[in-house]
């Protein structure tokens, strides 16, 4: 069964905990392993770098969406209320390095969507 | 080297409290405070950082050290500095300040993690590390959370990982071209800030993609020390450049 789980909340970088402490509740229903969660949180820390990387305004915001489907967690985060459109090179090198290392896929739209996927091993489903 | 001669020396220092004596005591165990600093970094190379704090807890424990505890220096020695060097892990390498309490439920969580990825032989479940330590989920996720300045866990591969053409795919766009070359020399500048050790690791794993296994053979530390000095580097190279844009 799918399940999304969306928040909504100012787009800065202080805010990233609260991003990775939904990622961690959502990957926990989803039956991944610790392992697996730490790496999900690292994705979304850079997914987070990348798109709070704007002046303060306040009334940009982030919306991050989780899509829970069996053995994977899908990522969507995108910004509001601001104009800036992401640079052309986004995500920056370090940032597609780590993401190639700690996620299954990710891609960033034109529009400036940032959407990533983490697959569970399936060994988390062993312990049911 | 008797425990007579500890004794001996013990009485001396109370009665004179010469910084010689104490010194000469120091000295004399300077091999024990070694020996618990390397089984500390045992695989890792020569810590300075480790040995220093387990000197430290050998100064320490002369000082604190009372013949009328009823157990030998050296048992007493050996648990002061094991203490300390606890001490200096728990305190020493967090780099923001969190609550006691989370920061203890987070290694509490690490740990747990260790424990069970090796009975299990796989990393456990937010419920297995929940039960193993007899807390609910939600105390495991904050735990977890607490861990914002070192992250644990493993990047190896996984069995039915098919993604890696996406990987390489999304890091070696032709697309991306002269942007792409720039980008490496980022990344490659970054990486010069790394310590040597970390540095390698980490370029086995963005360069070779090696696994943490592999990569942990390859240099000769465990395969957990490798996942903790891989998110470790992650961390600091993120924090390197955003430095650099400030």
């Amino acid at each position: 069964m799918t399940e999304r789980i969306a928040v909504d909340l100012p787009l800065h970088i202080r805010h990233a905990s609260t991003v990775r402490v939904v990622a961690a509740s959502v990957a926990a229903d989803a039956g991944f392993t610790i392992d697996e969660i730490e790496d999900l949180r690292l994705g979304v820390n850079e997914a987070f770098s990348v798109l709070a990387d704007v002046e303060p305004h306040d009334s940009a915001r982030l919306t991050v969406e989780f899509e829970r489907d069996d053995g994977s967690v899908t990522v969507v985060a995108r910004r509001t209320g601001i104009e800036a459109p992401l640079p052309p090179d986004a995500p920056d090198g370090l940032a597609r390095r780590i993401l190639g290392a700690v996620v299954d896929e990710y891609r960033v739209d034109p529009d400036g969507v940032f959407t990533f996927v983490k697959r569970s091993s399936g060994e988390g489903h062993d312990a049911d | 080297m008797t425990q007579t001669d500890d004794a001996a020396l013990f009485d001396e220092l109370r009665l004179n409290g010469r910084r010689q004596t104490r010194n000469e005591l120091v000295e004399r165990h300077l091999g024990l405070a070694i020996h618990i600093a390397r089984r500390f970094h045992a695989g890792s190379g020569r810590d300075d950082d480790i040995e220093q704090v387990a000197m430290l807890g050998l100064v320490k424990a002369v000082d604190r050290f009372d013949a009328s505890f009823g157990v030998p220096f050296v048992s007493f020695a050996g648990r002061t500095i094991e203490g300390e060097i606890k001490r200096h892990f728990r305190d020493a390498t967090w780099t923001v300040k969190v609550p006691r309490g989370a920061k203890e439920l987070h290694l509490a969580v690490r740990r747990a993690n260790e424990e069970l990825s090796a009975s299990l032989g796989r990393s456990p479940t937010v419920d297995e590390v929940a039960t193993h330590l007899g807390v609910d989920r939600d105390a495991v996720i904050t735990g977890l959370a607490a861990g914002e300045a070192r992250r644990v866990g493993s990047l190896d591969p996984r069995p039915g990982d098919d993604a890696a053409a996406d990987r390489i795919g999304a890091t070696a766009s032709a697309e991306r071209g002269y942007a792409d070359t720039e980008d490496e020399l980022l990344v490659q500048t970054l990486l010069e800030t790394l310590p040597e050790r970390e540095r390698k690791i980490v370029e086995l794993r963005f360069y070779d993609e090696l696994s943490q296994a592999e990569i942990a053979e390859r240099v000769g530390v465990s395969q957990m020390h490798v996942s903790r000095l891989l998110r470790k580097a992650f961390e600091q190279l993120r924090q390197h450049l955003e430095d650099g844009r400030d």
